[in-house]
Order: C-alpha cells, then sequence, then structure tokens
C-alpha cells in the first residue's frame, strides 16, 4: 500500500458509531422479521400436514364408502400421493436439518483446532477451547423453569388427546343410525350369486310387529336385491330395493300368511334375504351420514395410533440425537 | 478478523438456518455497524444507509436457507448491500439526473477535527457510485480483488482497472479542492 491508500483507508475506517438506541431499535426490528418469518414457516409446514392428512382421512372415508371401481382407484391414488407429498416434507426437513447439524459438529471441531493453534503459537497454557453455544444450551437446559414447563405441556396434551379419541369416537358413531336390535325372524331365504331367476316364496307372521324389516346378510360383501312382499290375496305393500346396509321398514307386519317374490340384482357371492319385525327403523344412512361415520372413526384410529406413535418417534430422535434440535 | 471469528460466524449462520432467533440477534450485531458504516461511505447519507441495511437483512432472512457455504456468508451479505445500494443510486438516477446530483454534494464542510480525513471524506462523496463501491470493499471492508470481483459479478481485471480509476479520480479531486496530495 503506497501512502495514499493507507491515508484512505485510514480515513474511510473511522466512522462516527451510530447511537446505541437507534442501532438497537434497528436490530430488534430485523430480528423480530427474522421471528415472525420462522414462525410463519412452522405454522405454515403444520398447516400443510394438518390439511394433508384431513384430505388423506376424507379420500379414505369415500374410498370406503363408495362401490364404484373406477373411483376406488382414483381415491387410492390420490391417497397415495398425498401420503408421498407429507412423507417427503417430513424428510426433506430432516435431510435439511441433518446436513446443518453435521457441518455444526465440524465447524465446531475446526473452531477447537483454531484455539488450540492460537494457544499454541501464544505459548499459553492448553485448555480445552469454550464452544460458546454448548455453554449457552447447557445452561438453559439446566434452568429449573423448563423441565416443569415440559411437564405441564405434556400432561396438557395428554388429556387433550384423552379427551380427543373418546369424542371422535362419538361424533363417528352418532352418524351412524343403529340397526334395530329385537328383530323377529318370519322367513330367512339363502341365495347364491349365480341365483338370476325370479324367485317366490310364502311367510307367515305370528307375532305381530309395527313393520316389516328385511335385511341382506351377506358378510361384509355389497349385494341388492329386489323384493316385492304382500299379504297373501292383496297387493304389494312394499315393492322396492334392498341393500345390504339399507335400514328400512314397511307395511305393519299383522298375523297372516304373506308372499315375496325376489330378484337378485348384485351379489359378490352367496347372501341370506331376511324378513323380520320391529317395532321402530330409524331409518338408511345417507351417504353423506356414511362418510362421516368413516371420517369419524378414522381420526379416532389414528389419534389412538398414529399420535403416540409419532410421540415415541420424537423421543426416540431425542435419545439418538441429543442435539436440541426444531424438528 | 482471525480464523475463530470467521468460524464463530459460520457457526451463528448454520444456528440462524435452524431457525434460532437468539443466534440472528447475535449475528445482526455483529454486522450491523460494518454493513451500516459500508452502506454509508457508498451512499454518503446515514439515514439512506440504515434503509439500505434494513432492505439487506430483510434480503438475507428470505435467502438464508438457501446460502449452500456459510463460509461465504461475509461475502453474499455484502453482495446483497451492494445490489441494495445499487437499486438506491437507479431509482435515483431515475429522478434527477446524476450531473445534477453531483452538483449537490457537498464540498469540504465546516472546521472537522481532522482535516485531512475530511477532505479524503468530502471528495470521496463525489465519486461515482462504482468507485465508491469498490474503494470501499477494498480499503473499509479488507476484501481481496478476488473476492470484490465474485461479490460485483465482474472480471478480476474489470475491478482491478475501476479501483486505479477510483484512486485516481479521488487523488484529483483532492489536489484540486485542497491542493497536492
Amino acid at each position: 500500500m503506497d501512502p495514499f491508500e493507507l491515508k484512505l483507508k485510514n480515513a474511510l475506517t473511522r466512522n462516527e458509531p451510530i447511537a446505541p438506541a437507534e442501532l438497537a431499535a434497528l436490530n430488534d426490528n430485523i430480528v423480530k422479521s427474522f421471528a415472525r418469518k420462522q414462525r410463519g414457516f412452522h405454522r405454515l409446514l403444520a398447516v400443510y400436514l394438518a390439511v394433508m392428512c384431513l384430505l388423506i382421512f376424507a379420500l379414505m372415508a369415500l374410498f370406503m364408502a363408495t362401490s364404484d371401481l373406477k373411483m376406488c382407484l382414483l381415491f387410492a391414488v390420490v391417497i397415495v400421493i398425498l401420503f408421498e407429498g407429507t412423507a417427503l416434507m417430513k424428510l426433506w426437513f430432516w435431510v435439511m436439518h441433518s446436513k446443518i447439524a453435521t457441518l455444526r459438529e465440524i465447524k465446531l471441531l475446526q473452531l477447537a483446532v483454531a484455539e488450540l493453534k492460537t494457544q499454541a503459537s501464544t505459548g499459553a497454557q492448553t485448555t480445552a477451547p469454550a464452544l460458546p453455544d454448548d455453554a449457552d444450551e447447557s445452561a438453559a437446559a439446566s434452568t429449573p423453569t423448563e423441565p416443569s414447563k415440559g411437564r405441564l405441556r405434556r400432561a396438557f396434551l395428554i388429556v387433550a388427546w384423552l379427551l380427543a379419541v373418546p369424542a371422535l369416537v362419538y361424533f363417528g358413531w352418532r352418524q351412524t343410525p343403529c340397526p334395530p336390535q329385537d328383530v323377529t325372524t318370519y322367513l330367512e331365504r339363502a341365495n347364491s350369486a349365480a341365483d338370476a331367476a325370479q324367485w317366490q316364496q310364502s311367510f307367515t307372521v305370528t307375532q305381530a310387529r309395527q313393520h316389516f324389516y328385511p335385511q341382506l346378510l351377506t358378510g361384509g360383501k355389497p349385494a341388492r336385491a329386489w323384493i316385492s312382499v304382500a299379504a297373501e290375496n292383496h297387493e304389494p305393500m312394499y315393492t322396492g330395493p334392498v341393500d345390504t346396509e339399507s335400514i328400512i321398514g314397511f307395511g305393519q307386519a299383522a298375523p297372516g300368511r304373506y308372499v315375496v317374490k325376489g330378484r337378485t340384482e348384485q351379489a359378490g357371492g352367496n347372501f341370506t334375504l331376511r324378513i323380520g319385525g320391529v317395532d321402530e327403523v330409524p331409518g338408511t344412512p345417507s351417504p353423506g351420514q356414511s362418510f362421516l361415520r368413516l371420517f369419524f372413526l378414522m381420526l379416532s384410529a389414528a389419534a389412538t395410533v398414529v399420535i403416540p406413535l409419532v410421540w415415541l418417534q420424537n423421543r426416540w430422535i431425542r435419545h439418538i440425537d441429543p442435539e436440541p434440535q426444531r424438528w | 478478523m482471525d480464523r475463530s471469528d470467521s468460524i464463530q460466524d459460520d457457526l451463528l449462520v448454520l444456528q440462524c438456518q435452524q431457525g434460532d432467533a437468539g443466534c440472528f440477534d447475535r449475528l445482526v450485531r455483529r454486522w450491523q455497524q460494518p454493513l451500516l458504516n459500508y452502506a454509508y461511505r457508498v451512499t454518503g447519507d446515514w439515514a439512506v444507509a440504515q434503509d439500505i441495511v434494513q432492505e439487506t437483512w430483510l434480503a438475507v432472512i428470505r435467502g438464508l436457507i438457501t446460502l449452500k457455504d456459510v463460509a461465504y456468508f461475509r461475502t453474499w451479505l455484502y453482495r446483497i448491500a451492494s445490489h441494495k445500494c445499487q437499486d438506491h443510486w437507479r431509482r435515483k438516477q431515475t429522478r434527477q439526473g446524476f450531473a445534477e446530483e453531483l452538483q449537490k454534494q457537498p464540498l469540504a464542510t465546516g472546521a472537522p477535527p481532522n482535516a485531512e480525513r475530511a477532505d479524503i471524506d468530502a471528495s470521496f462523496r463525489r465519486l461515482p457510485p462504482d468507485s465508491r463501491t469498490v474503494l470501499a470493499l477494498m480499503y473499509l471492508e479488507d476484501f481481496s480483488i478476488g473476492e470484490i470481483a465474485g461479490l460485483l459479478s465482474l472480471p478480476e481485471g474489470t475491478v482491478k482497472s475501476r479501483l486505479f480509476h477510483a484512486r485516481q479520480q479521488l487523488r484529483q479531486l483532492l489536489e484540486k479542492d485542497y491542493g497536492p496530495v
């Protein structure tokens, strides 16, 4: 450097320091912006995960509720894509933090080596260099308020979880009209899937009930039969379909002889048509009720299984990597 | 800045990338004053310098996670600040001609506590922004020619010639206003 350059350097490096209060205000604004952005980012991730999970549950409920094969395939594909979306997001987050944690370890080692070098060159007594951030963390961890805060939070979450699971089960259960329990059976007829021809059978009612109550017992497979029930030498009192899950009632089950004509419309295997008598019929669940019932039941299943699993997973991660990190 | 300081800076940046607001506070405190000095040298106005520094930090907040090698944080920070200064000059040029701006720059003012320093300050403020930028990066922030070239996205030859011309211009201005340097 020539004398002019030295003069220039001296002139430029000597600046009047800005007023501390002004500087502090400027710093605070910037740090607040950073904290705001971090909070926004974490909220965005939480909302993204929540939306993805809700969509997955909703689609699973639709998947279970629909009987159309093409729609089932569509729902399954979308569920897989959404599931991959959540898994990839979590994987990206984990990889990013692992990378930063590894780099941090390397930098801490470099710092230790640099400090030892400095001490060796100055001839000072060799001691382990202080690693600034670790000291802060251990100090923060040893403060007495932290564990009690954690315990309170954990207790609150456990209570919330214990309340959430039965609440979800209850809401799911409420969507289902309970099928009648006290049924007097008048007729049971076994049908095979190949039994497409129309059939006819008569039965006698000895114990009077308020309504007839037809059921298809299929062992879970969807089936549909078309029946027509009439008192002997009378007009039919019901002509229409009976589905696997339908809860319908018709007419009055008065004592006497009755004739039922039937035709199988759809069957995945053998099934039994039962015609019984009940005093009260709550009605067939609507598609919306079926969907909501499955949705709430799946949410309750998730709350029962997934939340404890995630909690255990996080505990395990903390166990294998004790560095305090924001997973 | 020795090796330990540089590594501690890197550690701070890594902590910030993990979202630690406390470390970001420390990082801001560490770099605020040098950045302000640099922005003031380039713009010649403390209020504008403060705005530029604030905009620089906001850009840092937005892009910190994309910084791949934390060792380049300092260069990256000054690169952003330089771009913000250029933006400021561009905005200003659209409002009023640069020549007019030069006219408005004050000459040596009052009786300064250190006459030589005040002379250089006044003449420095009359230099074009590009010259101020390279001189500030070289003599205020101690960047090497290669670093300045990377920071301003210019070839090293261009940086060298800009430095040479900036020194020449400054010397001429000083000689014109205050006599032989």
